[in-house]
């Protein structure tokens, strides 16, 4: 069965926690990624996604430009192990209403896997299968 | 072959053209969506997302009480007719970009899928094929 460790985007996209919400976005905006994970001595504390943004600093009128991204990250933040199936990972985002999910090995977070990854994923594997049908 | 239409969310969630930033940042975290049709006319001219507010509003340091919806929105709307498959639905949003699609049925838009929708779709297909491996 395909483990997350062949799907997942072994790529750390971070801020500093005392990032400004306008300065994470503009970093979101920049990289074409949806969250960002945050950084606080040494440690990822939290991650922050367009989500958040958009329903904790945006919809409530925080001053965006003086709001940091520690005030409105999710944490702790959601891992899974890369030797898990994409199944475990679906059922887990499922479960807990998120579109990204961090990876961790030994513990220790070394990438991330999107829904967009588990969607082409279940796609390759469904695929051939429903041609058939 | 599971088709969009089977995927999909039959309803339409809209703001009005004129609608601030910071209204639809409201609206999308009370409706806990990420994307919103926007209406002018009684017709849809287009579609605001997370990532359209994130990209195009708050990383530019856009006045969000100002900014309106119509300045921001992603038009033309993408659509797929409701007859087509999930796998067509996830080629025309790789294609794009895009996470959300509109859903029509006669040109006429009935719903929208997004890519959530089809992994939970396609996850249901592939779910008992998968587990034989």
């Amino acid at each position: 069965m395909s483990t997350i460790a062949d799907n997942m985007r072994r790529i750390i996209k971070k801020v500093p926690h005392t990032t400004p919400i306008i300065e994470a976005a503009g970093k979101m905006s920049a990289e074409r990624v949806g969250s960002l994970l945050v950084e606080k001595k040494g440690e990822l504390v939290g991650i922050v996604t367009e989500s958040d943004v958009v329903r904790k600093a945006v919809a409530t009128g925080a001053s965006l430009g003086n709001l940091t991204v520690e005030r409105i990250m999710t944490y702790p933040i959601k891992a899974i192990e890369s030797d898990r199936s994409m199944q475990d990972a679906h059922d887990m985002m499922a479960d807990l209403g998120v579109r990204h999910l961090a990876v961790t090995e030994g513990g220790t977070i070394v990438g991330l896997i999107s829904v967009r990854d588990l969607l082409v994923y279940f796609k390759r594997v469904s695929e051939p299968k429903i041609t058939q049908d | 072959m599971p088709t969009v239409g089977d995927a999909m969310k039959r309803e339409i969630k809209k703001v009005p053209h004129t609608a601030t930033i910071k209204k639809v940042a409201a609206k999308m975290k009370s409706d806990k969506v990420g994307a919103l049709f926007v209406e002018k006319k009684k017709e849809l001219v287009g579609i605001i997302t997370e990532t359209d507010v994130i990209r195009r509003a708050v990383a530019t340091g856009a006045n969000l009480g100002k900014v309106t919806a119509e300045k921001i929105m992603s038009k033309p709307i993408a659509t797929i007719e409701s007859y087509r498959t999930n796998g067509d639905a996830h080629d025309i949003m790789g294609d794009l970009g895009v996470r959300h699609l509109a859903v029509t049925e006669n040109g006429q838009i009935v719903g929208i899928v997004s890519v959530r929708d089809l992994l939970s779709a396609q996850h249901r297909v592939s779910e008992p094929k998968i587990t034989q491996d």
